[in-house]
């Protein structure tokens, strides 16, 4: 059952109100479900995946859409489904590989939540599938093409008049991501030395900022799409913001999203050189590896605070899940590898003054 | 109480049993959800161990925190909660010694940390 808005239906009846809606958009003289099911997501939206065929119309023929829509959960951080599809829409015309959005319903009175309809992209999201199926030639491939979409992306700036809706952050990126990451510490109740030593760190070693860009915030192995070692969309958008180029980069690399392919930094499948020709081919600016190297210990601090924000999910019973208490004692490990990668790095160059 | 097998035995015997003859025969998606559990059984059967090695660490915790005066100052929190607080508001000193107690401490604090929730990757380091 979806709820919401005063309206409640079961799968079959939210099947027909989004088929309804397809067909006013596309002026289809008929049209006919084949298939809805809901896919996998979290708590943040629902994700549907509908198969129709039509006749006329602007997309006559057999098609399968994904459709978003908002979940009863909202997270503060994240985008609504109408933002999301503003970004996606930017993002699609900066030639990133994002899944097409088509149509935007904001009337909650047709399912309850606003949603929209976006084309369904082909292959696999799984890391450790995808780290085991890939050959060393298209792992080098792949690596260089996510450094060319993640460079696309970056082209994206705050005076594209369409995002306005996106916070610009009043002080540089670095330091408002660690003011965020404290306050959110304030709010879990076990203390963590580790990470607010992480802090620290992080505020004494922040390298200059790069100008703001439109950053997707997610972007990992798990979070695209790959057919036969050919990368088919970037998906999860909803944490898209205005921020420092190097967060992208870094959350990419984190020893955190590896997939137990350690040596391989770039998300378990290639390696950072291929990663930096892919960007630079782009963007045509080298790649600062240090700077890069800094925001993969700013992806930990922030994954530390994600998986305390899990785990304390669970114990506090909103949401009883074994997964979310094993994230939450994933912990250690994610200060165990900060802690390393900061002393390496301290051992590397002198601490600045 | 002395019940025997104690509460570490039985959860030990219970997760072997677990990987030895259920997950092998699980489809894909019970067998995740079957080593979750195996992995869970694991860190709770390491935890009521309360091996030695973490009273030693709670000891470091307090001895650094008495070489720097604090004990006593945050009677009231755990040490662990007294060193994460001296932490954010910069009251321990930056000279080099310090510097490299601190960060001693600390990978410490992680390794016994780990030693309860995932002891391969300290093998593995």
């Amino acid at each position: 059952m979806i709820s919401g808005a005063g309206v409640s239906m079961d799968m079959q009846s939210l099947s027909w109100k989004i088929a309804d809606a397809i067909k006013e958009w596309t002026g289809a003289c008929t049209l006919n479900v084949t298939d809805f099911r809901k896919l996998s997501g979290g708590a943040i939206q629902n994700n549907y995946s509908i198969s129709l065929e039509m006749t006329s119309g602007t997309h006559p023929g057999a098609h399968r859409f994904v459709v978003r829509s908002d979940a009863p959960s909202q997270i503060d951080a994240s985008l609504s489904r109408e933002q999301e599809f503003a970004v996606l829409r930017c993002a699609c015309e900066a030639g990133v590989t994002a899944p097409e959005p088509l149509w935007l319903c904001t009337d909650t009175s047709v399912i309850g939540h606003a949603f929209y309809v976006m084309r369904c992209a082909s292959g696999t999201a799984n890391g450790r599938q995808l780290i085991k199926a890939l050959t060393r030639e298209q792992a080098r491939a792949l690596t260089y093409r996510l450094g060319q979409e993640l460079g696309r992306l970056h082209r994206v700036s705050p005076d594209n008049a369409r995002l306005d809706f996106l916070p610009v952050p009043s002080s540089p990126a670095a330091q408002a991501r660690i003011a965020e990451y404290r306050q959110a510490l304030d709010r879990i109740a076990q203390p963590h030395p580790v990470l607010e030593w992480a802090l620290n760190w992080l505020q004494d070693h922040a390298p200059a900022a790069s100008p703001l860009v439109l950053c997707h915030c997610d972007f990992r192995t798990g979070n695209y799409m790959v057919s036969q070692g050919e990368l088919t969309a970037v998906l999860d958008w909803e944490f898209a913001a205005w921020s420092d180029p190097y967060e992208d980069l870094g959350w990419l690399c984190a020893k955190s999203w590896r997939f137990g392919n350690v040596a391989r930094e770039v998300g378990g499948v290639g390696d950072k050189p291929d990663l930096f020709a892919g960007y630079t081919s782009v963007t045509g600016e080298p790649v600062d590896a240090q700077k890069v190297g800094y925001w993969e210990v700013m992806a930990m601090v922030r994954w530390s605070v994600i998986a305390l924000q899990q785990g304390q999910r669970h114990v506090s019973g909103q949401e009883i899940s074994l997964e979310l208490a094993l994230t939450g004692r994933m912990v250690p490990q994610m200060e165990f590898d900060i802690l390393s990668q900061c002393l390496n790095t301290e051992n590397a160059y002198v601490k600045p003054t | 109480m002395s019940n025997q097998p104690d509460a570490h035995n039985l959860l030990v015997t219970a997760r072997q049993l677990l990987l030895d003859e259920l997950v092998p025969v699980l489809d894909e998606q019970h067998r995740y959800a079957a080593l979750m559990i195996a992995n869970a059984i694991g860190i709770a059967a390491r935890e009521i161990r309360s091996p030695e090695a973490e009273k030693d660490m709670s000891k470091a915790l307090d001895a650094f925190l008495a070489g720097l005066g604090a004990d006593g100052e945050y009677s009231s929190i755990s040490a662990e909660a007294a060193l994460a607080q001296m932490i954010r508001h910069r009251k321990i000193p930056t000279d080099g010694q310090s510097c490299e107690a601190l960060t001693d401490l600390l990978l410490g604090l992680t390794r016994s940390k780990l030693r309860i929730s995932n002891p391969k990757l300290l093998n593995a380091n």
